[in-house]
């Protein structure tokens, strides 16, 4: 008898997500028409309505990549998330050296947060919103791939200035160890390796050991 | 086999990894230009064959310390002697031998510099008008002070084919007799 009623009520309840996403397949054509049509006449539309057309998007997690990036740099969700983001990883980036890798901050930002979490994608869109908005940490994606935040005030060339003095002074290292040395992690290490590579302040000697660092002799020493 | 004078880069590892850093790798490349001509006018080679880098001193230095195990030394990697190669071609001072461009002659002087060279010692010897052979011209005894004694045959051969093609010297070649004419 009970376990009768159990089964009904949950087929109720899936009967019920089958008409909701009926429904949300409505709203994702009539908006995908709408978008159609704003991209025909660009000019007659404010710029506010196609901020909350966004954001209509936004609540049903629609994907339209394209026109929401032809009308707006992105959504007012966004601007604010990255206003936060700003004001909680100001001191945590600093002490870390001056960058942060974005998945780090996901972990920092998600464990803080406890409900309301972030998704992947939100974040990310919220850091890209940090460099127009001229906040004191800025999104910065390597030539790897690799994204992280970093502080305003950080120079490349004084980390790869430092670095190189570092591969001096120990004639050779690896990103492992340059890791180890300045207690970040060795995605980071790696980059500013290759970033002192770059400047032409490193060179590298890849032997089945390990990628190893050396000074750059090279340029540096004349024949 | 004449000592080398290895130069600095030669124990320095990174020297046998292609440096990614355009501004180095120009440096990286030419320090290895130029060991690998003077390596080859030291040892009065020739020929390089990509295939056999590996059993060369010049592009594996054994005395390299390496912490893992001492089997494993720094070698250049066959990409990396062609990269040097087609660089030295550049410059007049290799010439593929084969399509595949395993084979190469490698010479630090180009043909055309061996080619008046061997010419004007001809000259000044009184050999114009007569014939010599191969064997006398690199290794017989008029030649010991000369920069082509002791020089590969093919590559003795090639020089003598761009005088012969400016009309200055005549090839004789037959049977086991291998001889040149100067005008």
């Amino acid at each position: 008898e009970q376990q009768r009623a159990t089964d009904e009520s949950i087929n109720v309840a899936f009967q019920d997500l089958k008409k909701l996403m009926g429904m949300a397949k409505d709203m994702v054509s009539i908006s995908k028409t709408i978008s159609a049509k704003i991209r025909e006449r660009q000019g007659d539309i404010t710029e506010d309505e196609t901020v909350r057309f966004k954001s209509y998007l936004m609540s049903l997690g629609i994907d339209d990549p394209v026109t929401r990036d032809a009308y707006k740099s992105s959504n007012e969700y966004f601007k604010q998330l990255a206003r936060q983001l700003a004001e909680i990883l100001e001191e945590p980036v600093k002490e870390v050296g001056g960058m942060m890798a974005l998945t780090d901050v996901y972990c920092r930002v998600n464990r803080a947060r406890g409900l309301e979490l972030l998704s992947p994608e939100d974040l990310l869109n919220a850091c890209r919103q940090l460099a127009p908005l001229s906040l004191p940490i800025v999104l910065r994606i390597f030539d790897s791939g690799v994204m992280v935040l970093q502080s305003r005030a950080h120079s490349d060339y004084e980390v790869a200035e430092a670095v190189s003095q570092l591969i001096k002074d120990r004639g050779s290292v690896t990103a492992t160890e340059l890791a180890q040395s300045e207690g970040i992690s060795v995605v980071l290490a790696c980059e500013r390796l290759l970033m002192t590579e770059k400047y032409g302040k490193a060179c590298r000697d890849d032997s089945i050991e390990a990628l190893r660092f050396y000074p750059n002799l090279f340029l540096e020493q004349e024949t | 086999m004449t000592e080398i004078d290895w130069p600095w880069q030669y124990s320095f590892p990174p020297f046998f990894t292609l440096q990614p850093h355009a501004e180095t790798r120009a440096k990286q490349i030419a320090a290895w230009k130029n060991l690998v001509l003077n390596y080859f006018r030291t040892t009065k080679q020739a020929i390089l064959d990509i295939r056999e880098i590996h059993s060369t001193p010049l592009f594996n230095n054994v005395s390299i310390d390496s912490i893992l195990s001492n089997d494993e030394f720094r070698k250049l990697p066959s990409e990396v002697v062609s990269v040097i190669v087609e660089e030295l071609a550049k410059s007049g001072n290799a010439t593929p031998l084969d399509k595949a461009k395993l084979r190469w002659i490698v010479s630090w002087h180009t043909l055309d510099e061996w080619a008046d060279i061997i010419y004007s010692w001809a000259q000044t010897n009184g050999f114009a008008g007569s014939v010599c052979t191969f064997y006398e011209l690199t290794q017989g005894e008029n030649t010991v002070d000369q920069e082509f004694h002791g020089l590969d045959n093919e590559l003795l051969v090639r020089a003598l084919k761009t005088l012969e093609a400016a009309k200055r010297a005549e090839l004789i070649i037959f049977d086991d007799n291998e001889g040149v004419k100067f005008f």
